[in-house]
């Protein structure tokens, strides 16, 4: 009897360590993430005009929806190249990322040089370091970083294929998979890191045993290393997917066109708030409508160290 | 008879593999290092470049006659601006400090109850995190900027660090790395009689540290790009990434001080973490179970 009483007071006093501890975070998430999200739903049901007495809404139901899909010239295309291209993308710069941060935890000479050149695209993906090729807006500076740096080394190659002469067949071949793997680097830069330190978390005395055990090192990183990093791989393929989703650009009629950037484009310059919350409506429901899936059957596979 | 000879096999193979699988190694990194390193190599030249040079197309990989030039223009720029280089400067750093030690304290604080306590609730509030990661506030920036002004943070620092310690990526990455701390440790602390804060400050952040030294560079690389420009409109509490981009918005008159701000802005993350990584990344995690 005394015994229960005590359980329950623990867990009561663990509930409240809980709450202490979730507060916080949580009191942050509700005022900079829920409250401009509903705001942002509201909106896209919404005729926003911007007036001396702020923001004036009529509410016109779903025609910003159907403005989107069937009158916006651009849209519906760069929702669609959006999933072909991203996805493929997102697998390699998984099991490429994976790979990388196996190769920076082995021990050999000049590992730490070789850490440092792979944090390189982290502070290009983000960057300012590319500012002067890009526009001067901050917002696409931030999203399109990466790409160009990608899109001006591809250049860079192309220009030379062409100074040798070969047909312009290979050449474009050529290019397109280095404009590949330009944006694969791009992008794995987060997950190599977050490996890393997955592959860090895995205590030694695992590897240990299957070195007693006599494991040959191919059997220790199917046994050990995959099962034990598995959450990561959950983390790095959710992660990848918002992150390529992001810097999402496709060209139409030769122009670069950035998706986030063309969201605020359509808000802030064609001033039709509405439209534009009703296309980042759309384009968090994409988000939602991969990553779902993806997380809940990937993490159907996890090893769940207890 | 037959045991040894497997023995044998075994090691032989292994050793093959491990001689042919570390050329295969050192050619692969080789090769990816170099395309990393590219257009590193390509900003660091530019910067050294005289304006003509800068101009050529196609680009010259290396500079042909090196100068200091972009680097005086940039000096002399920020001596003639209204607000001093130093308050930029001074700006940026508190923001990035306050904003990383938040960031990672209050993710901390967060994941550690989502990752090992078992509460009615749980579950949804990971679909929500998963939820707001999706959330880019690139294209909400009309009801950020109402909330911003409704809490009166307008022209504050506070806006600028306050979203980061809500930041979702960072409570996701250390929930999944809490996750794989064995409960028995958690158990053996409480035994022990140590609180939950104890336990998660002395038990539960030593085990997952390479998880938070990663986040810290994440919420640094990300902070220090902030330029704050729908927040803060005082020049005076402009963070430097705004100062630069204001010089480097001028246009191509401006293309080789440009040149060098990038190299500048480069290189401050890159020296912090080459210092992080020596100093704090090789630590293997050892402070878990003995058994």
């Amino acid at each position: 009897m005394a015994g229960k009483k005590k359980a329950r007071g623990l867990a009561v006093n663990t509930a409240r360590w809980g709450v202490l501890f979730l507060l916080p975070w949580m009191v942050g998430a509700f005022v900079f993430f829920l409250i401009p999200l509903c705001s942002s739903l509201w909106y896209s049901f919404n005729q926003v005009s911007l007036s001396e007495d702020g923001l004036v809404m009529r509410f016109t139901g779903l025609s910003n929806f159907t403005r989107a899909f069937r009158t916006d010239p651009m849209f519906v295309r760069l929702l669609l190249t959006m999933f072909m291209e991203s996805l493929p993308k997102v697998v390699i710069v998984v099991i490429f990322s994976l790979l990388a941060a196996v190769l920076l935890n082995g021990k050999y000479p000049l590992r730490n040089v070789a850490r440092t050149v792979f944090f390189i695209p982290i502070i290009m993906g983000t960057s300012i370091a590319t500012a002067h090729i890009i526009g001067t807006d901050s917002v696409s500076m931030e999203i399109s970083g990466a790409t160009t740096s990608a899109a001006f080394g591809a250049e860079f190659f192309i220009e030379i294929l062409n100074e040798t002469g070969l047909p312009t067949e290979i050449v474009g071949y050529v290019s397109s998979a280095v404009t590949g793997i330009f944006s694969v680097l791009a992008i794995s830069g987060v997950p190599t890191l977050i490996f890393l330190a997955g592959l860090q978390s895995i205590q030694p005395s695992l590897y240990e045993v299957a070195k007693i055990e006599g494991a040959t090192q191919y059997e220790t990183f199917w046994k050990v290393t995959l099962p034990m990093i598995s959450p990561m791989i959950v983390l790095c393929a959710v992660y990848s997917i918002i992150d390529a989703f992001t810097r999402h650009y496709t060209y139409i009629e030769g122009t670069k066109v950035v998706f986030l950037e063309r969201l605020h484009e359509v808000a802030f310059r064609q001033n039709l708030f509405g439209l534009s919350a009703s296309m980042s409506a759309l384009y968090m429901f994409a988000n939602v409508l991969v990553i779902v899936p993806v997380s809940y059957l990937m993490s159907r596979t996890v090893f769940y160290y207890d | 008879m037959s045991k040894p000879s497997i023995i044998k096999t075994i090691t032989r193979k292994r050793g093959a593999r491990s001689f042919g699988g570390n050329v295969t190694l050192f050619i692969f990194l080789t090769f990816m290092a170099l395309l990393y390193l590219f257009p590193v190599i390509f900003m660091a030249n530019n910067a050294f470049k005289p304006l003509s040079e800068q101009l050529k197309f196609p680009p010259d990989i290396f500079v042909n006659t090196p100068t200091l030039e972009n680097f005086m223009d940039l000096g002399e720029l920020f001596s003639n601006s209204l607000v001093p280089f130093s308050r930029h400067l001074f700006n940026t750093l508190f923001v990035v400090a306050v904003g990383t030690a938040g960031q990672v304290v209050f993710a901390s604080m967060a994941a550690y109850p989502l990752a090992k306590f078992d509460f009615a609730g749980n579950e949804f509030l990971s679909k929500i995190i998963v939820l707001s990661l999706m959330f880019t506030t690139a294209v909400t920036s009309v009801p950020n900027y109402v909330i911003m002004s409704r809490l009166g943070l307008v022209d504050t620092y506070l806006a600028l660090i306050l979203p980061a310690f809500s930041s979702s990526l960072g409570l996701y990455l250390m929930k999944n790395f809490m996750t794989q701390v064995p409960s028995s440790l958690i158990e053996a602390a409480h035994i022990d009689g140590a609180s939950e804060m104890l336990t998660l400050w002395g038990v539960v952040m030593p085990a997952v540290k390479p998880a938070w030294i990663t986040l810290l560079i994440f919420s640094f690389q990300s902070m220090w790009g902030v330029t704050g420009n729908i927040f803060i409109y005082k020049e005076s509490l402009k963070p430097i990434s705004y100062a630069l981009q204001q010089i480097a918005s001028v246009g191509i008159a401006r293309q080789g001080v440009t040149a060098a701000v990038s190299l500048i802005m480069f290189l401050i993350p890159i020296t912090l973490y080459i210092f992080m990584q020596s100093n704090v990344l090789e630590t293997m995690s050892t402070s878990g179970m003995k058994d």
